[in-house]
């Protein structure tokens, strides 16, 4: 049986939205620690029509009552906000009055049906973007609901997948006949903070690629997709490296922390007896200065990750790939800065397919947003055109009513920013989304650079140059021929000067 | 300075006055192994320029050859010494022809000659101290279709290459080889050598294995199951990956800019080429395994070379032609068996063997390791089939006969005999294989099968194997059989077997009588002379029975034979140990035939092809 584990600030969070609204739904942003613990991260209260409720305090709220709409949309929101290392796991209730967390009460039948609309707005609203994770998309989720009358919680595990004999599932997973089904989940709340261990990894983007269509004007949104679905491809096939070493997939990473200190402990006595590195093992030696670093920084023991990804045409059959002509090509460039936080329970597998996730939905998320913003999805008719999509910024989310900065566990979410915008947006987005106060200031700007916009300029100009040193090579050699000329023609005229005005000395004398 | 045998075996057939380059490689402290030499044309362009790319990397140029007094050694010598690079000390070889006496090996120190002496390693060293790796990686290529932008590009593309961020990881483990933290693996260190490396592959009998390869595991002779078929070095199997990764900015350094797209119309258009190449390299396996990344990065380059100077070749000659179109390249490995090492080529996809550029081109090229140009080295056909792939291939559906099962046999016994065997490779097929009754009437058949698929793998045809039917068929088609034949269980004797060979594969075959088995033995010089000359499998029908014979063994003073047979009427699984201790295949004295029953044998004569 499945277990969730809460924290004491989640329980004074449900407290305090039954409090104040008397009755409150949001949405559950969690870790999967291993098969059977789901850790909460972080609760959001839906905040979408508090406006319109101002008058109506006092209307008693079921969960018939719930939009499914705004629960859909904060849903989707949080899930592009949070690292690959977290998902939105479920639907909270809370409420003031009593039987909300009774297991036989029809409330709880009806969140069968909540979820079931919120599943069919989820699935619509991602098909323009098809894939979400590299995983398969998650089956089980957490329903809980708080009584603020009984001071009690109710947790369930609802369940999309196979469950019922006549199965008959829709595009996806969910199961049209019976619509998933409640089952009995565990929960506990947990004294001590989470700890969390970050980890860091840019993706760098740089490749070309040929626009093959010459028929049409280049739909730019169709790129996209094809560029999502082409790394999403790779990314599965790729390899995750942690500080620049292959790890086995199968220890959990808080084997791979206790094996990488006794590792570094041992160089660095070793360092210290042999003070000159020898260039045999710079490789051990840069990963020990790098860990010095950060230490420095105090910006803790971050481990990075590297993605390698293979080098191939094509990953399936090579055979049959053909040449082809073009007349347009795709240039990206940059990079994409991940940060996401594990459990040490998790497995490196886990761990790997988590950074590896949080790539692929920074990439989905920034094109969305950006392709969102389009006007005309075509290329205009410029020979060059540019796509910027928003940049990537993090801010910590306040756990357990300390100060975010002050808390060596705080973790961090994002939210994409387009250049010239300010951080506000992020700010009431933050509010909007996950019903977090963040100050602006504390809002981290520089994870990612504003791109280059010499870039592109400066590297059309780089072979224009490139081109002109070849024409200037091609023709210093004509050049040369027609200086010798010049000199010849001079020589030449000089001579007749000098011969008429000989002539013309004898012709005078 | 060290030659191998096989190359002195090489050296020795240049019966031409004529000079050329060597190739060697470097390893240990300093020592050079002479593995390979050209011949030079007298005229025009160095060859060395042509062929220098098809070499495994490590494989360098390293000096001048001189067979005989040729005349134009002098213009070439000075030529090819300053395109050595890897030493400052180019070695010059004097050669007398057709015979290693007298030949005088010297370095070439400040403009002297400085006479060095010489070791000689082996074959079965050579397979046992050097290994070569095998790289698979794939490239896309945005062109212009013009030789100078193919050039350019390519030059962006091995600058790309260079740029330390490919890792190398050897397939089917999980040794990865990166540019900042060298091979990582528990077991090395900075001083692990290549040979550790190949002690950590992974052995068939630790990934799931079928029947087949326990046998091959059990048979006398360990079979190495990281090599080629044919070939007896080890191969080192490696994929290629790019770290996606950049260094994070450290200190006040701006962070990495944010992604950003461009889209830019090309006018004229270009062209995408793919190019997925298989690069090798030689590596001694005392090398140190720091060395290896920087040995996989030069063999990458010298194959995008290898595919420029095919594209460009492409477009050149095509130049008189209407419409320019760039095709595929792919490389192709060849291990000719007097080279002892590989030799790799690029051929583009969907142009023939056949075409007369492409022959003229092979021609050249046997021209210039003096090759005959009676036989084929380079047609696709003659490919190394490496173990990786065919294991790869042995998992789908595919099935292929046991190879060469004649290897690891016990010796004939003859006294003081010589052992003339089949040269090249072989498929041992018999009785009841793919599912066909035939026990009974189908040994024949059998033996053509087996006589096919050496043409086959010697690269002659690409042809499949012909089965029963298509053989009665064919019997049939040519008015040889009447239309009752097809599908019928009779037999067929030598004479049809050469009429198959000459229908199917465009063989001649000779034929030979023999009035009666106690005969056979006045046979055995004859077949030694085949063996010598044609070195393929033959036939031999009598009675009610045909066998296939691979070799002989025969001593010229007693005049005492053995024959090395493979039968086909063995009707058991495809198990070389069985096979070999039952005596499917083995050594047979002369009471293995008949007495009074006459022969026939059909000897198959290699056509010239090249």
């Amino acid at each position: 049986m499945r277990t969730v584990l809460l924290s004491k600030a989640d329980e004074v969070y449900l407290e305090k939205c039954a409090q104040e609204h008397s009755f409150s739904y949001g949405i559950i942003v969690g870790h999967q620690a291993d098969l059977t613990k789901s850790i909460v991260v972080h609760l959001a209260r839906n905040n979408e029509e508090d406006a319109d409720l101002e008058d109506l305090t006092d209307v008693r709220f079921t969960i018939s009552d719930v939009n499914s709409q705004a629960l859909a949309s904060q849903w989707l929101s949080a899930s592009k906000m949070c690292p690959g290392s977290f998902d939105v796991i479920g639907i909270f209730i809370s409420s003031a009055m009593p039987e909300f967390a009774n297991e036989n009460s029809e409330e709880v039948k009806n969140a069968k049906n909540l979820f079931s609309d919120v599943y069919d707005l989820l699935l619509q609203s991602n098909s323009s973007f098809g894939v979400y994770t590299t995983d398969m998309a998650q089956t089980e989720y957490v329903f809980l609901a708080y009584s603020l009358a009984d001071k009690t919680l109710l947790c369930k595990n609802f369940t999309y997948g196979k469950h019922c004999k006549k199965s008959y599932f829709t595009a996806n997973i969910k199961c049209i006949i019976c619509g998933g089904t409640f089952s009995k989940m565990d929960y506990r709340f947990v004294e001590k903070p989470f700890e969390w261990v970050p980890l860091e990894c840019n993706y760098d983007l740089d490749d070309v690629i040929p626009i093959i269509d010459p028929a049409r004007r280049i739909n730019i949104e169709e790129q996209f997709q094809n560029i999502i679905l082409t790394i999403r491809k790779y990314l599965i096939a790729s390899e995750v490296f942690l500080q620049n070493e292959m790890v086995e997939d199968t220890i959990d990473l808080q084997t791979y922390i206790n094996r990488k200190k006794q590792s570094d402990e041992k160089l660095k006595t070793s360092s210290s007896t042999n003070s000159t590195a020898s260039g045999s093992n710079t490789g051990a030696v840069h990963m020990l200065t790098s860990n010095e670093g950060d230490n420095a920084n105090g910006s803790g023991n971050v481990i990075r990750a590297s993605i390698v990804m293979p080098v191939k045409c094509q990953l399936n059959s090579p055979a049959n790939i053909k040449v082809s002509e073009f007349n347009g090509t795709l240039r990206m460039s940059g990079t994409m800065f991940s940060r996401i936080y594990c459990d040490s329970r998790n497995t490196i597998a886990d761990v790997k397919r988590f950074v590896r996730d949080d790539v692929l939905r920074s990439l989905i998320t920034r094109i969305q947003v950006y392709c969102d913003g389009l006007t005309d999805p075509h290329v205009s008719n410029e020979a060059v055109y540019i796509s910027e999509p928003p940049r990537r910024v993090f801010f910590s989310i306040p756990a357990d009513g300390v100060s975010p900065s002050a808390s060596t566990n705080s973790i961090q979410f994002s939210e994409y920013l387009f250049r010239g915008e300010a951080p506000t947006v992020a700010v009431s987005q933050a509010k909007q989304v996950l019903d977090v106060e963040i100050d602006p200031e504390m809002i981290i700007l520089d994870a990612e650079g504003l791109p280059e916009d010499g870039n592109f300029a400066a590297r059309i100009q780089d072979t224009d140059h490139l081109d002109e040193n070849n024409r200037t090579m091609a023709s210093s050699m004509p050049k040369r021929e027609l200086s010798r000329s010049l000199y010849m023609v001079g020589i030449a005229v000089a001579l007749l000067v000098l011969l008429a005005s000989v002539a013309l000395h004898y012709i005078m004398a | 300075m060290i030659f191998s045998t096989l190359y002195l075996q090489r050296l020795e057939r240049v019966k031409l006055q004529c000079s050329g380059c060597l190739y060697g490689v470097f390893y240990g402290d300093g020592t050079l192994l002479l593995l390979s030499f050209n011949v030079e044309a007298s005229v025009g362009q160095l060859n060395y320029e042509h062929i220098q790319h098809k070499f495994p990397a490590e494989l360098d140029l390293c000096g001048f050859v001189n067979f005989g007094d040729c005349s134009d050694t002098e213009a070439h010598l000075n030529q090819v010494i300053s395109s050595v690079d890897i030493t400052d000390n180019p070695i010059v070889l004097q050669c007398q022809l057709g015979t290693l006496v007298g030949m005088k090996a010297s370095f070439l120190v400040h403009g002297k000659l400085e006479h060095v002496p010489y070791e000689v390693m082996e074959a079965p060293q050579l397979f046992n101290d050097f290994c070569f790796t095998r790289l698979k990686c794939g490239f896309f290529l945005h062109t212009l279709p013009t030789p100078e932008a193919i050039a350019k590009e390519m030059h962006v593309l091995r600058k790309r290459v260079a740029d330390g961020s490919l890792v190398f990881n050897v397939a089917q483990t999980k040794i990865y080889v990166s540019s900042n933290c060298g091979t990582q693996h528990k077991g090395f260190n900075s001083e692990s050598l290549i040979e550790d490396l190949i002690a950590e592959l992974p052995t068939p009998a630790e990934t799931p294995s079928g029947n087949k390869k326990k046998s091959v595991a059990a048979a006398s002779e360990p079979v190495k199951h990281t090599g080629a078929v044919g070939c007896a070095y080890d191969v080192i199997n490696i994929d290629v990956l790019r770290s996606r990764t950049r260094e994070p900015a450290v200190g006040d350094a701006a962070p990495h800019p944010a992604l950003s797209v461009c889209f830019t119309q090309e006018e004229p258009s270009k062209v995408q080429v793919p190019l997925e190449l298989e690069a090798m390299a030689i590596l001694c396996k005392k090398t140190k395994l720091l060395r290896l990344y920087d040995v996989l990065i030069e063999s990458i380059c010298r194959s995008l070379r290898l595919f420029e100077q095919c594209l460009s070749e492409r477009l050149t000659e095509q130049e008189a032609g209407t419409e320019v179109k760039l095709l595929t390249p792919r490389s192709y490995h060849f291990y000719p068996q007097e080279f002892g090492h590989f030799l790799s080529c690029a051929y583009l996809d969907d142009l023939s063997d056949d075409e007369p550029s492409v022959q003229e081109k092979r021609k050249r090229l046997h021209r210039q390791f003096a090759l005959p140009a009676t036989r084929p080295y380079f047609r696709r056909a003659n490919q190394c089939h490496f173990q990786a792939d065919v294991d790869a291939a042995q998992t789908t559906v595919t099935w292929t006969p046991l190879l060469n099962t004649h290897l690891g046999v016990r010796p004939s016994g003859v006294a003081d005999g010589k052992e003339y065997l089949v040269n090249g490779n072989y498929h041992y097929y018999h009785y009841l294989q793919q599912q066909i009754q035939d026990k009974g009437w189908g040994c024949a058949y059998r033996s053509l099968q087996t006589i096919c698929s050496w043409f086959l793998l010697q690269g002659y045809t690409e042809r499949a194997i012909p089965t029963h039917r298509e053989v009665q068929e064919y019997l049939h088609k040519i008015e040889d059989k009447p239309a009752s034949f097809v599908g019928s269980s009779q037999w067929i004797g030598s004479t049809e077997l050469s009429m198959c060979l000459q229908g199917f594969l465009n063989v001649d075959s000779k034929i030979l009588h023999v009035g009666s088995g106690a005969e056979l033995s006045t046979i055995a010089s004859e077949l030694a002379m085949h063996f010598q000359t044609q070195g393929t499998p033959v036939m031999i029908g009598g009675g009610v029975l045909a066998h296939t014979i691979i070799g002989v063994d025969y001593c010229v003073q007693t005049g005492q034979a053995k024959f090395l047979i493979l039968d086909p009427h063995y009707t058991g699984a495809d198990e070389l140990a069985t096979i070999q201790i039952k005596g499917w295949c083995g050594w047979k004295g002369m009471d293995f035939w008949d007495k009074k029953s006459y022969y026939n044998l059909c000897m198959p004569q290699r056509p010239i092809l090249y």
